[in-house]
């Protein structure tokens, strides 16, 4: 009955506290081993306990529903580490082991450290089930016919847990006790053994030392883990300023480069990635300071503009004469020592600025054109003149020709005169608005 | 290992606990023990005559027989004690539904909800043997003992007066 321990675990269990009732198996009046709830009816048993149940009769045990193997299934995680967690001590506790450990953990002790698990016989030599911590002394009449330490022919009783002359070595070696000598005087020496009182602080330290250990590792792995997520994060950020370029910067306060600020080749100030390279033009004329000629007199005050900049000359698109002097029209450069927000509020401050100069052409053009009509109005008027006096000419010259008060029928009609006259068609024929405006009536009066 | 086997494994160690317990916490009525320290299936126990009934004063001695599948299955519980009650047979055997198997179709008259379920205990059996005999008017509807259920019907005065005397040589056998 005792070696059936692995097979009925549930029913062997010693639990040191009473176990809140809500886990008991109704069925084996202890914690659920390996709790099963049922579909239908919701009640939890052990997993044993209501397969077997079932097997009796298809009814639930509790409320006689109908039930059968595919109503139960495993209990919910929480029931079953509730119940894998309750402390329990040793199978082993009437023989002397009063280790007592959470009951998912108590079939570790027993295969790996319980001094009072029975075990078979390690040469598999006797059918015997011997104690781990006996497991050293064990042997068989036939293995020890000598003693090789003592020479003795057939040991005896006493040679029962080896032999009383061997050499060995103080249990707390491992500690630093140097003790050596024969088997017999070990538990004397044990008594008055330094690192014997400290029992108790080895093993807590050793268990102390085993959890740093765990949290080592675990420590490690999640810094392995963040290692991995920096790399990437590393990666973004260098395709972010590949992207960015020109216009990626590092915070104000960093160290960066001293040296660039003062240096006059490169006007466009701290450029870590070589933006040089990437906008070539950004490095002329450092030296042109005078970004406003008069045309931007109204707005001197473009304090966003820092000095670096180049002004973008068009004299083509001037008129080309008079009024104004020939000016340029100066347009910030591709500004690439502030923010990427920075450069474009720059750009957008140069498309008003041209816009502005857009209308003030315009508007020069209007004037000149008025201007230019005003003086063609003036000659205009000044031919009119001509014109008439030609005319008055004309007709004196006609009326001397014809003598006297005799000119009746054969009087010229002014425009006969004109249209047979071919010069006088020629000059009134490019102004027709002219022809008409001459009052033929004045002519005909004088 | 076999099923038969690990079954009585757990059938021993549930009915080991069972008689540890009511042996640290008795009952008030009942004591019980083995008929052979060997044998856990095999059980002697003794119920003290409830009060203020006919059987006050009386010790009633029985045997419970368990299977190896208890608790799937029940206990069979036999009086020693010469006993006479409707529900009781001559020979001693006790005739209560919390003791019939769920599963036969014998008793098919009465109620299956009353019948045995797996969740029941010595203590409840024994519990609902005393509440049984405390009964004031047994149950003759089907009854075990015939006879001692024609007397209850016809002849109650006799019927008392024959548990009585009963129950009084049973204390006596039991102070021998
Ligand atoms: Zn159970
Ligand atoms: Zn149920
Ligand atoms: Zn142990
Ligand atoms: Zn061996
Ligand atoms: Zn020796
Ligand atoms: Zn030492």
């Amino acid at each position: 009955m005792t070696s059936s321990s692995s097979s009925s675990f549930s029913l062997s269990y010693s639990y040191v506290e009473a176990v809140n009732p809500n886990l008991l198996c109704c069925i084996c009046r202890t914690p659920f081993n390996v709790p099963a709830t049922t579909k239908s009816c919701s009640h939890t048993f052990c997993w044993e306990c209501i397969c077997s149940a079932i097997a009796v009769l298809p009814q639930c045990p509790i409320d006689r529903s109908p039930l059968s193997l595919e109503d139960v299934s495993l209990a919910s995680p929480i029931v079953r580490h509730m119940v894998s967690e309750l402390p329990v001590y040793c199978t082993h506790r009437s023989l002397g082991c009063d280790h007592q450990c959470e009951r998912q953990l108590l079939e570790h002790h027993l295969k790996d450290e319980c001094l009072y698990e029975p075990l078979p016989c390690p040469e598999r030599k006797c059918d015997q089930f011997i104690k781990r911590k006996d497991l050293k002394s064990h042997s068989h009449p036939d293995d020890h016919q000598s003693c090789t330490t003592c020479d003795l022919k057939f040991p005896d009783a006493s040679h029962a847990s080896g032999c009383p002359d061997a050499q060995v070595s103080c249990e707390h070696q491992p500690h630093g006790c140097r003790w050596t000598g024969r088997q017999a005087d070990r538990p004397d020496h044990l008594e008055r053994c330094p690192y014997e009182p400290l029992k108790e602080f080895f093993l807590m330290n050793s268990k102390r030392i085993t959890a740093l250990e765990a949290e080592n590792q675990r420590l490690k792995d999640r810094l392995e883990e963040l290692a991995f997520v920096f790399d990437r994060s590393r990666h973004d950020v260098h395709a972010m300023k590949y992207l960015l370029h020109p216009w990626f910067k590092l915070p104000a306060n960093a160290s960066h480069n001293p040296t660039t600020s003062s240096s006059t080749s490169s006007p466009t100030g701290t450029m870590p990635l070589n933006g040089t390279d990437f906008f070539p033009h950004s490095s002329s004329q450092p030296d042109e300071h005078d970004p406003f000629p008069e045309i931007f007199e109204g707005e001197t005050q473009h304090t966003l503009f820092p000095p670096h900049r180049i002004p973008f000359q068009y004299p083509h698109l001037l008129p080309p004469d008079h009024t104004a002097p020939p000016t340029s029209i100066s347009v910030a450069p591709l500004d690439l020592d502030g923010t990427l927000e920075h450069t474009f509020t720059s750009l957008r401050d140069s498309v008003v600025v041209l816009a502005k100069t857009v209308e003030h052409t315009g508007r020069r053009h209007d004037i000149a054109l008025t201007t230019e009509n005003v003086r063609v109005a003036e000659e205009l008027a000044g031919v009119k003149a001509a014109v008439r006096g030609i005319r008055q000419q004309v007709h004196r010259i006609m009326m001397e020709r014809v003598p006297g008060n005799e000119m009746g029928d054969k009087r010229m009609d002014p425009d006969m005169m004109v249209s047979g006259n071919p010069y006088l068609r020629s000059v009134l024929g490019s102004y027709p608005a002219l022809t008409k405006s001459i009052p033929t009536t004045s002519v005909t009066k004088l | 290992m076999s099923k038969a086997q690990s079954s009585s494994t757990q059938s021993n160690i549930i009915l080991k606990r069972q008689l540890m317990e009511l042996q640290k916490r008795p009952v008030e009525g009942i004591s019980a023990g083995l008929v052979d320290d060997d044998n856990i299936l095999e059980w002697e126990v003794m119920l003290i005559g409830p009060p203020d009934t006919l059987y006050e004063g009386g010790f009633f001695k029985a045997r419970l027989s368990f299977p190896t599948e208890f608790p799937l299955l029940p206990p069979k519980m036999k009086f020693i004690t010469p006993m006479w009650h409707p529900n009781i047979y001559p020979d001693g055997g006790v005739c209560i539904s919390i003791l019939h198997e769920p599963k036969d179709d014998e008793y098919g008259y009465e109620s299956a909800s009353e019948r045995w379920l797996p969740v029941h205990t010595v203590e409840s059996i024994l519990l609902s043997v005393i509440s049984l005999l405390s009964s004031d008017n047994p149950d003759t509807g089907s009854p075990a003992n015939v006879e001692a259920a024609v007397q209850v019907r016809n002849d109650l005065a006799g019927y008392r007066k024959k548990v009585r005397r009963l129950a009084r040589q049973s204390a006596e056998a039991a102070w021998d």
